[in-house]
């Protein structure tokens, strides 16, 4: 068993099985130090910071499809019900 | 969801952040999953140090309450000197025999890191993907201006589809 620290504060235990096996995959692939210095070297000016990422990603909450409710990813709350629907008009009197 | 995801990330986990230490000469660059609990801090903290330079439409917490917790997928954090300089989310499909890379950015300002950002998430995502026998490692819906450059530094990435716009490429990986 090894005790792995994954964060200030908290670890998780690895079978000695598991440790093995991610040494063994880790040693047959990894990435030398010249190969990592090519890469930096390689590395467009234009990437400025991001590498990968959708630019559909909503920054406060989701749209429900199935509700049409507005939920808040952080905490799954609904905020708003039928956020995507348009105003439905009063019928006159 | 996988009954063993935890033990699997911290496995790729020590032995990413060895290879950093060790074979990189870089002990100061660590890298830390995310939970629950260091979420909103890590996520913030990383946020606020990209200033004005960052313009993304995405938040960092919201991908992780969003997508990754309770869900085959991880997110860490590149940590140096305290502080995020670099997060990664990324999906792990047993059923389609891949790990995925959804996520990767780093604070535009950051020094000393630069180079290290997409080798580090492809060789944590290979290490994923290797403990649990999947033999893929994709990288979903590069920038454009980024694909050459994936191209050139993963041996062997595949574009999908193979003309038009690339929705993902593609690198097989073995042991």
């Amino acid at each position: 068993m090894k005790r792995v620290r994954v964060a200030p504060g908290k670890f998780v235990v690895v079978s000695q099985g598991m440790a093995d096996k991610a040494a063994r995959v880790f040693a047959s692939g990894a990435f030398t130090q010249d190969q990592v210095r090519d890469m930096a070297a390689a590395e467009p000016k234009s990437a400025s910071g991001v590498f990968l990422g959708k630019s559909t990603a909503k920054r406060a909450g989701v749209l429900s499809g199935k509700t049409g409710t507005f939920v808040r990813q952080s905490t799954g709350h609904v905020v708003v019900a039928g956020a995507d629907k348009a105003p439905t008009k009063r019928k006159a009197a | 969801m996988l009954t063993n995801k935890n033990e699997v990330l911290a496995a790729a986990l020590d032995q990413t952040n060895t290879w950093l230490a060790e074979t990189l000469d870089r002990p100061d660059l660590q890298l830390q999953l995310i939970s629950q609990p260091i979420a909103r801090a890590t996520a913030m903290q990383f946020e606020r140090g990209g200033g004005p330079r960052r313009k993304v439409h995405w938040n960092w917490e919201d991908i992780f309450f969003s997508r990754v917790r309770h869900q085959d997928a991880w997110m860490y954090a590149m940590v140096r000197a305290g502080r995020p300089r670099a997060m990664c989310y990324g999906r792990i499909q047993v059923k389609g025999g891949h790990v995925s890379l959804e996520y990767l950015e780093r604070t535009p300002y950051a020094r000393g890191i630069r180079g290290f950002t997409a080798p580090t998430a492809f060789q944590f995502a290979r290490a994923v993907a290797l403990l649990l026998d999947l033999t893929e490692v994709r990288l979903n819906e590069p920038f454009p201006h980024l694909v050459q450059y994936y191209e050139r530094v993963l041996e062997g990435a595949i574009r999908h589809p193979a003309v038009g716009p690339v929705k993902y490429l593609s690198v097989k990986v073995a042991p």
